[in-house]
């Protein structure tokens, strides 16, 4: 990963799908109107951090194998990078939700999937900084990781699924894959998706390295 | 291996048979907890309040139960038994052991609630499986986690922060089911429920199977 091409590819999809995503035409739907631009962001940011998590339990897995540690700086650089997506993805459907339900949270399954997704991490975060052995700290906090990862494919992934829910996608509701999604979005949203996870393994990748220098510091 | 998971379950048991205060203050919890909810609700409760507090309360109970699960293992002492046993018996043998726990306290529970705030569902069947594919979930979670806690400094404060986000989604599966328990008297209906709460436990059974030994070895 030391080459620069997929640096530039991920930068060049983003500022497409920006740009693309503003000026090109979409469909008009009720409620949505232009709103369905979101989609553009917002479900690319959950998309990346979906990816990066999963990058993240890889990296755990790896390190239980053979107990690196480079792979459990690795799987943290992951985690709060994917952290740091989602977080924007909860920012961006927030603001999208006051302009069509007319509220920044509402109670659904879909939404309190993704607030316990941010806690587990967060307890993630929390579980690394209070062990204080090195070496216990990596393997406990690759074991949570993997649970972690698991119990999110679950909440976000199944349980929503189960219920009827306001948001798109579950419930009758329209979303991507049904009618509103038409070829033309599709153009912009997939490139997104791209682009995002691209950048998300970048900033993890420079976090890792931030990281190494640090610790090479302390260890002089 | 079934042979270790069998000894180390017995002696679970035989040395919660020989401290029995560790049981009875969980008991005497359920107890005062729905005394309490009795007084402050007077006797009077809508039914999905009833379904909220119960769940609540065998959350409680079930954190309390499981958070002691390692504690006795840290001595040195233990620490010459698990080189004799296999992890993967040792995590088994209490996943099983305190599903067993979970399930007996919150049928007690269940019977000392309804005693106190009367019984709304008319589903018992359904309730009763949902009481025991439930409870075996948050035992099978919760031993994976307090044995993650077990190996931090702030055991109690963690295992919370660390449960309560993995638990969430089970509470609330197990609050839709017994709703469906209060109204509908039939299986097929909470079938889907079920499903999924027995889905969760072989989950995280799997999950501690494949994950222990790592946890284990110091």
């Amino acid at each position: 990963m030391q080459s620069k091409w997929w640096k530039i590819l991920g930068i060049l999809l983003i500022l497409y799908s920006i740009i693309g995503g503003l000026l090109f035409p979409v469909p008009h739907l009720n409620i949505l109107n232009e709103t369905i631009r979101n989609l553009y962001f917002h479900v690319t940011m959950w998309f990346s951090m979906i990816f990066l998590m999963l990058f993240s339990m890889i990296q755990s897995i790896r390190f239980l194998n053979g107990f690196d540690k480079t792979k459990d700086l690795k799987a943290e650089a992951f985690a709060s990078t994917g952290m740091f997506m989602g977080l924007l993805g909860l920012l961006t459907g927030m603001i999208w939700a006051q302009f069509t339900w007319g509220t920044f949270w509402v109670n659904d399954p879909k939404l309190n999937g993704t607030a316990v997704t941010m806690l587990i991490y967060l307890a993630y975060f929390i579980l690394r900084n209070s062990i204080e052995n090195d070496d216990s700290r990596a393997r406990v906090s690759a074991i949570y990781n993997i649970l972690a990862f698991v119990m999110m494919i679950v909440f976000i992934g199944v349980l929503p699924r189960m219920t009827d829910s306001l948001h798109p996608g579950n419930g009758g509701n329209p979303a991507f894959g049904n009618y509103d999604l038409n070829s033309g979005m599709r153009m912009v949203f997939y490139p997104a998706v791209i682009g995002w996870i691209l950048l998300g393994v970048w900033v993890a990748q420079l976090r890792y390295r931030i990281k190494t220098l640090e610790i090479n510091k302390e260890n002089i | 291996m079934l042979h270790q998971v069998k000894e180390l379950v017995l002696k679970d048991i035989r040395l919660n048979g020989r401290e029995r205060n560790a049981l009875y203050s969980m008991l005497l919890y359920v107890l005062s907890t729905s005394y309490v909810a009795y007084l402050s609700f007077e006797g009077v409760i809508d039914r999905n309040s009833w379904i909220a507090l119960f769940w609540i309360i065998v959350l409680f109970a079930a954190m309390n139960a499981c958070l002691q699960s390692f504690k006795k293992e840290l001595t040195d002492q233990s620490l010459f038994y698990y080189t004799i046993a296999n992890p993967r018996a040792i995590i088994i043998a209490k996943t099983i052991f305190n599903s067993a726990l979970l399930i007996f306290l919150t049928l007690v529970s269940y019977f000392i609630y309804s005693l106190f705030l009367g019984n709304p569902i008319t589903a018992n069947v359904s309730f009763i499986l949902c009481i025991i594919l439930g409870s075996s979930a948050l035992a099978s979670v919760l031993t994976l986690v307090s044995a993650i806690a077990s190996k931090t400094n702030n055991n109690a404060g963690l295992m919370a922060v660390l449960s309560m986000p993995l638990l969430f989604p089970l509470l609330l599966n197990l609050i839709q089911t017994s709703q469906i328990c209060l109204s509908q008297n039939n299986l097929f209906i909470a079938g889907n429920q079920l499903l999924f709460l027995a889905l969760l436990n072989i989950a995280s059974v799997l999950l501690s199977y494949l994950l222990f030994p790592y946890l284990w070895r110091d």
